[in-house]
């Protein structure tokens, strides 16, 4: 995908990398799919509770306040993953925005907003044996986690956030390096569930 | 087709023939067959050589507890392993075993002479006979006693198999699928909890699948076990794991289980791993290991054909095997007898139950005369004969003085022993809980835990098959209940007939006819410990049962004494003088039974053994041929050799480029820290030791990060981009410890800051272009930066565009040079280093890599936290004493900095050396000296911290840490080193354009 923004000079083809488009979809039928997550705008917010509710009216979402809650409304999403820290995302339409809009806010209110797109990686695993495949390198109990939250916790050696956003539906998001360790271990994981010994 | 197996009966596929080999005879046996029960099917018994004496030993039990019946397993190639014991190890077509610890043969063994030498080796014998003289222990003895000793062959070989682990969260964890445990599950079960059930075996039913005469409510036992199963089977919430041994019980119910995947199978399918290690969480946990049986300990009571009664009834009627022709039983337990009573019903020949009670139960007596066996009560065992197999045994009438009376022999091919039984308790001890001893039952058993676990059955003294199914049956509901699922009430006990009695009395060493001091009898087989040893142990002044065990190896190796401690505690105690409880029980430690590397590994192997972070511009790297290095878990450039180029080469070429064109540089994995909020500055302030106040948007400062000790831990360039925000860097290794750091002083020191942390590292990928040309190659791409001298000057920062992508420029220099770092996001990264390297083409670019960067900053004086300082270098004696704003309030390392000891002096200080010889390149770490003609040891005043061959400088130049070092610049110190000494003359550490005129180009 090429973005053309303002002031392109370069007639050179400015393309996206990311670490898992190179890793092969894997479809393992009856066991689960494993699908890099199409990039989208991410931020890191942090501010004090008593901000919140006016954050929220600028952002339009309301800011969950329990930790590994997820709120997602009108193509934005966020996640509680600290007792003051969010994690926003949102369409690439509409982040500058909200950049905007929460830059003007920061002028009266204290918070941190900081964009961190390229930092991670996303990777979904859907199907029948999804939190199967995640236990066997996970020690979360991600099986016991209600639908739509998210908890930071390990994916064998990587720090990752998992998402359960359906039934047998879970996102990993975890650091740009990590990521191919992730989901090359995912593969195994998925040839040997196949394997079904 | 086998001579010893019975025409009909056994759990044995006897439609499923399997051949295999053993020392390279081929055998027959069924699928169902362990390696063991195959063997004696054919009639095998000697199936190794002892450890220490090299006696021919059998196989002595059915399970997983066996000393002796070690052997090597091979599928070819890289695919074999030592030590397995072939009583767990399940029969499939080609299996190819062979035997340990002998040479030339099994039946004739050279080592055979340690036998007869056997006073040589009694206990502690390595530690006195090895003595002297002590510098024959390296060279001689060791290498001898290594080769000599040790049990079975190390592969030589990776190991081509894979492994797989498991998390799991449950209910109710049930270790040992006997009757206690399927009890225990089936009542769990039914009451909607989740249920894991798992056993070590090939087949779940431990002592069920043994047992032909009890019936469970009216069915038999193997009718009751498959009905069972099935329930079990049927239940969506309970899993049964066999194959799988729990090893290890850890703290808050988590426990380890290895479960054999394929190792059973004769072609494994390649995406199967051989064995998966699964951590489980349990709120509950049923430990129902049940018991194992004790050997007798008598003289010479380890031939082959002399094994546990218990497991000859599991060979007969679990493997349809009759394990002798010509069957002599000897006991002090009710259950041998059961086991000689189903031998003599399928066709063996009972010749005699020898029981070392005076009366035993009428019953008992009563069946055996029907069975036509002779039975002697009051007798003992005293002595075997035989070679390779038994063949006779001596049998004497007990005297009320506890010695024995005139004897007899009698004829047999096989003699099966039970002293009784020892509850396992070894997962209960994993969890530090408190073992107490039984007086009646003279056994150890589980007491109060710090765990939410039950012990019910035989694991708990509470022996015999209708006990087990009722206490495994009250734990299934407890625990159920305690996890808050509803059990139905009023369910009826079970009810069980045809069980034999369950009694017995406990034996110490028995005695014998001949000088005690002469013969041997075994306590512990694998390891040829015999109960002189231990008592020899107590003579020599051991107290300890954990002593005793290290000083006679009593209870090691791969069955960790599991047959063995109960009688050397007992023979201990007695010598000692003092009751068992009073001497204790050594500490059981996991794992249960020898596990795999590779189960512990698990996926930790090749590509997965370490994460290996890659930049952005990795795979650029990879295309211009780069060498890389780990730096934590980052794998960077080392340097990029072209054609025909050693390293050093390289690295001279990559300095020219940098001196007099441009490089280019992947910096992505410096640590960068966003710092936002109103509080920023005043953040920055305390936590570094310059000023950050009055630094104005677009500009940076080179920022030290000290310890509360005063001591340097850390540093980077810092650069503000508004008023609110910083771009902070940090080293690579410092990266996460700096952001923990940053982020406990902001939660627990400064609540009160409205400022606030985000880790951004991997948010840009960071490209250095360092060397005059390097303003050329940005120029034409970037877009909204002024980038002439006076508008961008060096230490500036902004925010623009490149290529059209965002864009935050550092003019920053690590190297001396005009010097710029690019930081784009991290998905442009590769095609922005592509356009760089296309606009640098005709000005001379060329990557580099860290090996040049270390030489090029080092010309500079530049230090790298870690490698020139060590965590006990304070910024004055790194030369940055001007750099501490004393004038703050405070900031971490304030008042370590005043610390009497980092003020006085005789600190050691960076400083440059050059040595006298101009090509003589001093090693890293090599210590200073002020005058080589002292005597050994001399004085060190220093260390050398960092040395190259500059090419730049056309010399080699070296850092180091040198006692009032700035105090003796122009004097000479002197560097030993292996084989010579080097005279070098402390110098500032600015070797290279010391104004620093290059880098305002």
């Amino acid at each position: 995908m090429t973005r053309k923004a303002s002031g392109w000079r370069c007639d050179m083809n400015i393309a996206e990398n990311n670490p898992l488009s190179s890793l092969p979809t894997l479809l393992l039928s009856g066991v689960f799919e494993l699908m890099p997550v199409a990039t989208e705008a991410r931020f890191n917010l942090r501010a004090r509770h008593s901000s919140v509710a006016e954050i929220s009216r600028t952002i339009g979402i309301n800011l969950p306040a329990r930790m590994g809650d997820v709120v997602a409304t009108q193509g934005k999403r966020a996640i509680c993953v600290g007792p003051d820290e969010w994690l926003l995302s949102c369409e690439f339409e509409n982040s500058s925005d909200l950049m905007t809009a929460v830059g003007e806010l920061s002028r009266s209110t204290a918070l941190s907003l900081v964009e961190i797109t390229d930092r991670d990686c996303g990777l979904r695993v859907v199907g029948p044996k999804a939190a199967y495949a995640l236990k066997a390198a996970c020690p979360y109990d991600v099986e016991a986690m209600p639908q739509n939250t998210a908890t930071r916790t390990l994916f064998d050696q990587a720090d990752v956030l998992v998402v359960r956003e359906g039934e047998n539906s879970y996102r990993l998001q975890m650091l740009r390096s990590w990521s191919t360790h992730v989901g090359t271990l995912m593969a195994i994981i998925g040839r040997e569930i196949a394997a079904d010994l | 087709m086998n001579k010893f197996r019975t025409p009909v009966g056994g759990r044995i596929d006897r439609g499923t023939p399997l051949t295999f080999t053993f020392n390279g005879k081929t055998y027959h046996g069924y699928q169902g067959d362990t390696l063991a029960s195959a063997l004696l099917a054919n009639g095998e018994h000697l199936v190794g050589r002892s450890f220490k004496y090299h006696r021919p030993r059998g196989v002595m039990t059915a399970g997983s507890e066996e000393p002796n019946a070690l052997v090597g397993l091979t599928r070819g190639g890289a695919r074999e392993e030592p030590n397995n014991r072939a009583t767990v190890a399940e029969l499939y077509e080609g299996m190819c075993a062979t035997s340990q610890n002998h040479w030339p043969s099994l039946s004739f063994d050279i080592g055979a002479i340690n036998d007869r030498l056997g006073m040589l080796f009694t206990a502690g014998f390595y530690y006195k006979t090895f003595m002297w003289p002590k510098t024959f222990w390296n060279k001689v003895y060791e290498p001898i006693i290594r080769s000599a000793a040790g049990l079975g062959k190390s592969p030589t070989q990776p190991d081509p198999d894979h492994y797989a682990s498991r998390y799991e969260h449950c209910d109710v964890l049930i270790v040992g699928a006997g009757a206690t445990g399927i009890s225990a599950a089936l009542s769990a079960g039914r009451s909607g909890a989740h249920v894991i059930l798992v056993d070590e075996q090939a087949e779940a039913g431990g002592s069920l699948l043994s047992e032909a005469s009890a019936t469970i409510d009216g069915k038999t036992a193997t009718a009751w076990l498959e009905s069972a199963i099935a329930s079990l089977k049927a239940m969506p919430n309970v899993t049964l794991l066999t194959r799988t041994t729990a090893i290890g019980y850890y703290h808050y119910n988590m426990l380890g289980l290895c479960q054999r995947v394929t190792d059973h199978l004769t072609a494994p399918p390649a995406d199967a791993p051989r064995e998966r290690l699964w951590r489980v969480r349990a709120k509950q946990v049923v430990l129902a290991q049940g018991a194992i049986e004790k050997p007798l300990v008598f003289p010479d009571n380890d031939r082959p054909g002399i094994m546990l009664a218990g497991a000859a009834r599991t060979y007969l009627n679990r493997y349809g095997v009759i394990v002798g022709r010509r069957v002599v039983v000897a006991t002090s337990h009710d259950s041998a007898w059961g086991a000689a009573f189903d031998l003599a019903n399928s066709g063996g020949r009972i010749a005699m139950i020898v029981d070392l009670r005076k009366s035993v139960s009428p019953e008992l007596v009563a069946n055996a005369q029907a069975l036509g066996i002779e039975t002697l009560l009051g007798w003992t065992v005293s002595g075997t004969a035989g070679r390779k197999r038994i063949s006779k045994v001596r049998v004497n009438p007990l005297t009320s003085g506890g010695g024995v009376g005139a004897g007899r022999s009698v004829n047999c091919d096989a003699l099966l022993t039970s002293g009784g039984w020892t509850p396992s308790v070894h997962l209960f001890s994993h969890t530090k809980g408190e073992l107490t001893w039984n007086e009646t039952l003279e056994c150890f058993l589980p007491g109060k835990s710090l765990e939410a676990l039950q012990c019910p059955g035989a694991g708990a003294g509470d022996f015999g098959l209708v006990n087990a199914l009722n206490a495994g049956r009250s734990a299934g509901e407890a625990a159920a209940k305690t996890v808050g699922r509803q059990v139905a009430d009023a369910i009826d006990r079970y009810v069980v007939d045809g069980e034999i009695t369950f009694s017995g009395v406990s034996q110490r060493d028995l005695p014998g006819e001949g000088n005690p001091d002469t013969t041997k009898a075994f306590v512990d087989q694998q390891n040829d410990v015999t109960a002189k040893d231990i008592r020899l142990a107590v003579r020599e002044g051991f107290r300890s049962i954990e002593h005793i065990k290290r000083y006679t190896t009593n209870g090691m190796a791969t069955d960790q004494g599991k047959t063995s401690n109960i009688n050397g505690l007992a023979i201990a105690a007695e010598a000692l003088g003092k009751t068992p409880p009073s001497v204790g029980l050594t500490t059981f430690r996991p794992p249960y039974t020898p596990t795999t590397f590779g189960a512990f590994a698990g996926y930790r192997r090749g590509d997965h053994f370490e994460v290996t972070r890659k930049t952005p511009m990795d795979s650029a790297a990879v295309e211009a041929g780069a060498i890389f290095e780990p730096v934590g878990l980052w794998r960077r450039a080392l340097y990029f050799p072209r054609s025909g180029e050693t390293m050093h080469e390289a690295v001279a070429r990559e300095c020219r480029t940098v001196r007099e064109k441009v490089g280019i540089f992947d910096a992505s994995t410096l640590g960068k820290i966003e710092v936002v909020g109103p509080d920023a500055a005043e953040f920055l302030n305390r936590i570094y030791i310059n000023s950050w106040t009055k630094l104005a948007p677009g500009r940076c400062r080179y920022g030290l990060l000290l310890g509360e000790d005063g001591y340097i831990r850390d540093d980077g360039v810092i650069g503000r981009i508004a008023q609110d925000r910083f771009h902070v860097t940090t080293t690579t290794g410092g990266a996460a410890r700096v952001f923990g750091m940053m982020e406990d002083y902001r939660q627990t020191e400064w609540p009160d800051l409205d400022v606030w942390l985000t880790s951004t590292t991997e948010q840009w990928a960071v490209m250095a272009l360092n060397g005059p040309n390097a303003r050329k190659v940005i120029e034409p791409l970037v877009d909204g930066i002024d980038l002439s001298p006076n508008a961008f000057p060096h230490m500036s920062v902004a925010e623009g565009r490149i290529c059209g992508v965002p864009l935050r420029l550092f003019r920053v220099s690590f190297s001396g040079e005009l010097g710029f770092e690019v930081n784009v996001p991290s998905r442009y990264g590769l095609a922005i280093w592509r356009a760089l390297m296309e606009s640098g083409k005709g000005l001379g670019i060329s990557p580099y890599g860290t090996e040049a960067m270390h030489i090029l900053r080092a010309e500079k004086g530049y230090i790298i936290v870690g490698q020139d300082t060590d965590g006990t270098v304070t910024p004055q004696d790194a030369g940055y004493g001007r750099m501490v704003a004393t004038s703050k309030p405070d900031f971490v390392g304030k008042r370590g900095l005043v610390r009497p000891d980092l003020v006085a002096n005789g600190r050691r200080q960076v400083v440059g050396l050059l040595t006298t010889d101009p090509h003589a390149v001093l090693e890293e770490g090599a210590q200073l000296v002020a005058n080589p003609a002292r005597k050994i040891p001399m004085k060190m005043i220093g260390h050398v911290t960092s040395s190259y061959h500059s090419t730049t400088l056309g010399r080699s130049i070296a850092l180091a840490l040198l006692e009032n070092g700035n105090e003796l610049i122009g004097k000479k110190v002197y560097v030993p080193m292996p084989g010579r000494t080097e005279v070098a003359e402390v110098t500032s550490t600015e070797f290279y354009d010391p104004e620093g005129k290059r880098l305002e180009m």
